[in-house]
């Protein structure tokens, strides 16, 4: 059959386009992209579009679309990889002639093409924030180069939705960076006024609740964020990843402990310091109450600790039922294995303990401690009931459970900033703080009198304290005092008087020092070190 | 990098080229040639071979005779035509969306946007310019080969040196237009792009009283535009700089808009007879107008107001502290004493925190008709302006400076002294590029810098030093604080002049990453404070001068490269720079038109592409291969093999031409095979290939070092590309010397003369043109 040459032209192009049209339907439906609602949902959308909201990659809504990345990669038509790696290896030379702005200009090229690999915006604003800022002398070019690598991130957050990694970072940024440079006192002090700054942060950070008297503050902006990393993972279901639970949750609770420590360090002690503390107590002690997936495959409460011991005490005490007066002769045995200085530790009333006797005793508790087997073993086989199976069953597993539970604690040094956070809030702290402050000043006035009547006010405060929360004996804490005391001296030879004995903070001279002064004349050798050095508060 | 790239003095560069090019020329001749007369003869015998190169010579000697220009024209606006009809409005188009977009990938935020911005238009324009040069020339005679239109050409009486010559000029004459397109609309991107406005509210401004003076200065910041602010100080007058931010600054200057009632009292010293005056200021403070009217504190009415003369202001500016010397002259209407009275005095304007202040003092002197002083008053008088300063004083913040510029600057030679004060080299940090040497602070160490040319002609105000160094601190020191460092003008040593002349050390607290300017006077007190020196009498010798830069603070240290501390001779035109710029490129895309246009007379289009394709990558990294990956396969074949090294030492190839060469003592590990092999078995370079027999390995080298051989002698005769790209300089905004203008133009023309002549050569050869 033969057609007119111009008419099959015109029926091969309609066919061609009715071909285009109905691949236009398939397209449609992957790629539709997803209507935003209210809250932020999103409804509807494509194949594609359902995935991205699967897997929580950001660009599933229509207006969040960010044409120059897709058009970059479209662009590069499947290369993107190789661009990546030449633009990389240039970013790294800009990097090394120290061209930044050509060095952030390639970041910028590298992230949209690669959008939502969250490794490498957190590699970038890495390299930005930490590495690109120390390069420049004045801190204020390097507080700008840290701002920048947090821009970075914020806008990588944008791109990954909910990223616990990048939100986690931002936290870390604004806390750590900004909160524990070189210069961060320069730092928090360029924050606190930053309003141009803080108000680029999205909505869903409330900036005003990282507002204090003085202006902002970085820490607690930093609890913000890792607060929305936190519910990025317990209520947006992200999978937490890079840091450990136990780490990821106590973030929120200790960028609050370290607004609360700043505060004092930044000003005079006061009210707005002692509500910091409040707070910083109340969010570890909330911390403290929720699960926290271990290693060992069971979620821990750390604030569970004394309520087992408690338990076990008294599960223990039902088991000697069956057994009575063993669990004494095999303690009594044991403490004869001990060295006597142990024993006497263990011996003394807990109130009168010294420092050192505390460190013994708890270094002598694993010894002491008897394991509930042992008694089980005892117990005459005619009384061995069901009821002592589960006792015995029962009180091991609630040991293993406290073991757990003691390790973790250790790991963040729970109990040193719970007691730190209890102290610091009382007005005897403030106080107490205050006058080491006005001290220094009477010191360096040359008013050697005042200051030294200061120092004894404020040490014998710190005395009172540090007995009530010997906990804190344990930290850099101690420091400050050493410094304190230091200039006591230099006061005393001034005014050629001789240091006091018995002085009020003996403790925390012997903690500095490692040796114990005999606190009552017992023959105690004094060349015994002092036990493991404790948790290092970071 | 900018600061690696060294402009050798233009006669210099011409003789070595020349040099060069004559070598290369002669050699590819007598290779040419030798070569075509080897085809020849193997093809029809020795006698015709002879005829036959005779006859070529012949013609191509009638051809360059008779060689017109006229013809090469038409064949040129052909070729423009033709390219037209080609790729030129896509590329063009291409440029417009990329422009278009540009907006989304630079931060007009960044440290440096100017940089960014014109290092962005640049790049592109030159990657798109030679591209499309490329794809231009590289269809354009093959297609007139295959489709025999090449004949219609040649029957005419075109002769084929004309076509060649022809098709580059218009190729080339129509890249340029595009590119002269280009540089229009990027010029404007730029420009558009950095242009901002920040604006001032004077309430804000914080005032601060210099220690032991009554001077006042004040400090504020401006608004927020392209995401900076600026810091500021401004003088009591309200005049002043911002500081650099984003490598840039503003000037600030006020205006005073000064309405309400200004009174003041004049008093007669002879018979204390007082008057009050009312007076009402405006304009700004470089032509104040006072309007007066006898009265006690109310406005005067409008009518009553007379214009007092306008007073001349001697020192008004931003120079001046907080008060503007002035002469008025009252006239005797208001002295109330019958005469006109000339007051001699200052005002002064101050811009205070909590509204504005106006005060005048000084003496009425009365003078008779010949000038001289009658008798004396005295004037005095306050008044507050207003509650909100702002409505009194207008504080406008200027364009932005510093940013679109081509500053010309003179550098010199470096050296160091070490910490003990003798000659040394600069201490190395540890940063990863060497360029810059590292001077010890608090120590006699020093980087010296030798300047040529300094004459009165060239700095008739004295010299304009910018600085670019860097800080090392090796402990905290003072965060708030920069490090501090000092330069020092020294008289340099020479045969005629040892006596020792230092100036006094002018000190100076470091920037980094932003220029630092400083201005060195005419007269400068000398180091010991004796005696004043004069910079040509007594510091230059021959137009040499040495600066020498410390760092004054122990334990820290300065770095600096032989370009971080310039002379600033004055600034060319930056839209000029903008063009030289897009000169560059021109000329590039020209070089590529002309290797196209050789290649294609022999190789078809494609394969012409993939040839071009190879010069570029080649003339790109020409800086890596030449030496770096040659040295490798040399410092291996030396140790591994006596009888090369006794070759090399035999012929004296460590020295001369040859030298950098073959004195290589870095990059071992061999060439291309030994490298391959290396990675297959992952050997690191230093360690030996065990796994292969040695006279195997040995083998693999001997190759490795010809084929090295041969791509190196090939990177010889291709362009360098690195050394036409001149972006950078424009970017940081320097000027692109005529000198370097005239290299690569001369360079340019070398390649399209060569070219033409080497694809005349091959387009005889295919008998299409014979």
């Amino acid at each position: 059959m033969s057609m007119d040459p111009k008419r099959s032209s015109l029926v091969r192009k309609l066919v061609y386009l009715a071909l285009a049209a109905t691949l236009l339907i398939p397209l449609f439906v992957i790629g539709r992209p997803a209507v935003v609602q209210e809250e932020g949902k999103t409804t509807g959308g494509g194949i594609l579009a359902e995935m991205r909201q699967k897997e929580g990659i950001a660009q599933s809504e229509l207006g969040d679309v960010d044409p120059a990345s897709s058009a970059m990669r479209l662009a590069s038509m499947g290369l993107h990889g190789v661009a990546v790696a030449v633009l990389q290896s240039q970013a790294n030379q800009a990097k090394i002639d120290q061209d930044f702005d050509e060095m952030t200009a390639l970041n910028n090229q590298i992230l949209r093409l690669q959008p939502n690999f969250v490794k490498v915006w957190d590699f970038q604003a890495h390299n930005m924030s930490y590495n690109t800022s120390v390069e420049f002398d004045d801190y204020r070019q390097r507080y700008a180069w840290v701002k920048k690598g947090i821009d970075f991130l914020m806008e990588g957050e944008r791109y990954n939705r909910d990223d616990p990694l990048i939100l986690k970072d931002l936290g870390w940024y604004m806390g750590q960076k900004v909160g524990r440079a070189d210069e961060h006192k320069q730092f928090r002090r360029l924050f606190r006024k930053d309003d141009q700054f803080v108000q680029t942060f999205p909505a869903y950070i409330d900036i005003n609740r990282a507002y204090t008297r003085y202006g902002y503050d970085n820490w607690l902006m930093a609890g913000l964020w890792y607060d929305r990393s936190v519910s990025a993972v317990d209520e947006r279901g992200k999978r937490l990843y890079g840091d450990g639970p136990l780490i990821f949750y106590r973030n929120p609770a200790m960028s609050k402990m370290n607004h609360a420590e700043a505060l004092e360090d930044d000003f005079r002690p006061d009210e707005v310091a002692q509500n910091a503390w409040e707070n910083a107590e109340t969010a570890w002690r909330g911390f403290g109450d929720r699960p926290v997936n271990s290693s060992w495959g069971e979620a821990l409460r750390l604030n569970q600790l004394e309520q087992i011991r408690v338990q076990v005490a008294e599960l223990e005490r039902k088991l000697d039922q069956f057994a009575p007066g063993v669990r004494e002769r095999i303690t009594e045995e044991r403490k004869k294995q001990l060295d006597p200085l142990f024993v006497a530790a263990v011996e003394t009333p807990p109130e009168e303990r010294t420092q050192a006797q505390v460190e013994r005793v708890n270094a002598a508790a694993p010894v002491l401690d008897v394991d509930p087997k042992l008694i089980f073993a005892e117990i005459p086989s005619e009384k061995r009931t069901g009821e002592a199976v589960r006792l015995t069953d029962q009180i091991a597993k609630l040991k293993q459970y406290a073991t757990y539970v003691d390790r973790y604690r250790n790991q963040v040094a729970f109990d040193y900033w719970m007691g730190r956070a209890r102290m610091e809030a009382t007005a005897d702290a403030i106080a107490a703080r205050n006058f080491l402050l006005d001290a220094k000043e009477n010191f360096q006035a040359g008013r050697l009198e005042e200051a030294k009547t200061d120092f004894e006010r404020g040490f014998a405060l710190w005395k009172k304290l540090l007995t009530t929360y010997p906990v804190t004996l344990e930290s850099s804490m101690g420091d400050d005092l050493t410094d304190s005391i230091e200039l006591y001296g230099r006061t005393l030879d001034n005014l050629g008087e001789t240091f006091p004995k018995p002085f009020d903070l003996q403790m925390v001279i012997d903690r500095q020092t490692g040796v114990e002064t005999p606190a009552e004349p017992p023959a105690e050798s004094g060349d015994e070190p002092a036990d493991a050095a404790g948790e290092s508060a970071t | 990098m900018l600061e690696q790239i060294e402009v050798l003095p233009f006669g210099e560069w011409l003789v070595s080229s020349a040099i060069f090019y004559v070598v290369v020329v002669t050699l590819l001749l007598v290779i040419g040639f030798a070569i075509a007369a080897f085809l020849n003869v193997v093809r029809y015998g020795p006698l015709e071979a002879f005829d036959r190169l005779t006859l070529i010579a012949g013609t191509a000697f009638a051809d360059l005779v008779n060689f017109s220009p006229r013809r090469t024209w038409a064949i040129a606006r052909l070729a423009f035509m033709e390219g037209i009809r080609r790729y030129v409005l896509a590329v063009f188009a291409l440029f417009v969306v990329v422009m278009l977009f540009a907006g989304w990938f630079l931060e007009p935020n960044a440290d440096q946007p100017a940089k960014l911005y014109i290092s962005f238009v640049l790049t592109t324009s030159n990657y798109l310019a030679l591209i499309m040069a490329a794809l231009l020339s590289a269809f354009s005679l093959p297609s007139d080969i295959a489709t025999k239109t090449i004949y219609t050409i040649i029957t005419k009486p075109v002769r084929a040196g004309e076509i060649l010559l022809g098709k580059i000029v218009g190729f080339s004459s129509l890249v340029g237009l595009m590119l002269a397109a280009m540089c229009v609309i990027s010029y404007v991107f730029v420009v558009r792009g950095m242009a901002h406005e920040h604006n001032v509210t004077v309430a804000d401004l914080t005032e601060e009283r210099l220690p032991n003076s009554d001077i006042y200065l004040y400090r504020g910041v401006t608004t927020r535009a392209n995401g900076h602010v600026h810091p500021f100080t401004v003088d009591s007058q309200g005049q002043g700089e911002t500081e650099v931010e984003n490598g840039h600054f503003h000037r600030i200057a006020t205006l005073f808009d000064v309405r309400g009632a200004w009174t003041f009292t004049v008093t007669d010293s002879a018979d204390g007879s007082q008057e009050s005056f009312v007076a009402v200021m405006s304009g700004s403070v470089d032509s104040p107008a006072v309007q007066v009217a006898p009265g006690d504190g109310s406005l005067p009415a409008a009518e009553s107001l007379e214009t007092w003369s306008r007073p001349e202001l001697s020192d008004a500016g931003y120079a001046s502290v907080d008060t503007s010397r002035f002469e008025w002259t009252i006239p005797e209407a208001f002295t109330g004493k019958g005469r006109a009275l000339r007051l001699d005095g200052s005002i002064e304007l101050p811009v205070r925190n909590q509204g504005g202040f106006l005060s005048i003092e000084g003496n009425l002197l009365e003078t008779d008709g010949e000038g001289e002083v009658v008798s004396g008053l005295t004037v005095r008088g306050l008044q507050r302006l207003a509650e909100n300063p702002d409505e009194v004083f207008d504080m406008r913040v200027g364009e932005h400076e510093g940013m679109l510029e081509a500053r010309q600057p003179i550098y010199g030679t470096l050296r160091f002294l070490g910490r003990d004060g003798n000659p040394g080299q600069g201490i190395d940090v540890g940063t990863e590029s060497r360029y810059r040497g590292y001077v010890e602070g608090g120590t006699l160490g020093a980087a010296i810098f030798t300047y040529d040319g300094i004459t009165p002609q060239a700095f008739p105000d004295g010299l304009p030093v910018e600085l670019d160094i860097r800080v090392f601190r090796t402990i905290k020191g003072d965060i708030e604080r920069t490090v501090r460092g000092s330069l020092q003008l020294v008289r340099p040593q020479t045969a005629t002049s040892t006596s020792v002349v230092e100036s006094r050390k002018i000190d100076f607290a470091s920037t980094e990453f932003k220029l630092k300017r400083l201005d060195i006077p005419r007269k400068i007190r000398s180091e010991d404070g004796s005696r004043e020196l004069d910079l040509f009498d007594d510091l230059v010798v021959d137009g040499k001068l040495e600066i020498w830069l410390r760092c004054e603070e122990p334990q820290q240290y300065f770095g600096a490269g032989v370009k971080d501390v310039y002379l600033r001779r004055g600034d060319n035109s930056f839209f000029a720079n903008f063009v030289k710029g897009y000169w560059s490129i021109f000329l590039q895309a020209t070089v590529i038109i002309a290797f196209c246009v050789m290649f294609s007379t022999f190789l078809k289009s494609a394969v012409t592409l993939l040839a071009v394709a190879c010069v570029s990558i080649l003339g790109f990294a020409l800086n890596m291969i030449t030496l770096g990956t040659f040295q490798g396969i040399i410092v291996v074949m030396r140790e591994k093999s006596p009888f090369f090294n006794r070759v090399v030492s035999t012929m004296g190839l460590e020295s001369g031409v040859w030298g950098d060469v073959f004195q290589a003592r870095e990059n071992p590990g061999g060439g291309v095979v030994e490298s391959a092999i290396r990675i297959v078995l992952q050997k690191n370079q230093t360690i030996d290939i065990d796994t292969i027999p040695e006279g195997m390995m040995m083998a693999i080298r001997w190759f490795d070092f010809f084929s090295m051989l041969i791509v190196w002698l090939f990177c010889q005769v291709v362009p360098n590309f690195n050394s036409f790209m001149t972006a950078d300089f424009v970017a940081r905004g320097y000027d692109i010397s005529w000198n370097l203008v005239a290299q690569q133009t001369l360079a340019t023309a070398a390649y399209v003369l060569t070219l033409t002549v080497l694809g005349y050569f091959f387009l005889r050869s295919r008998e299409v043109a014979a």
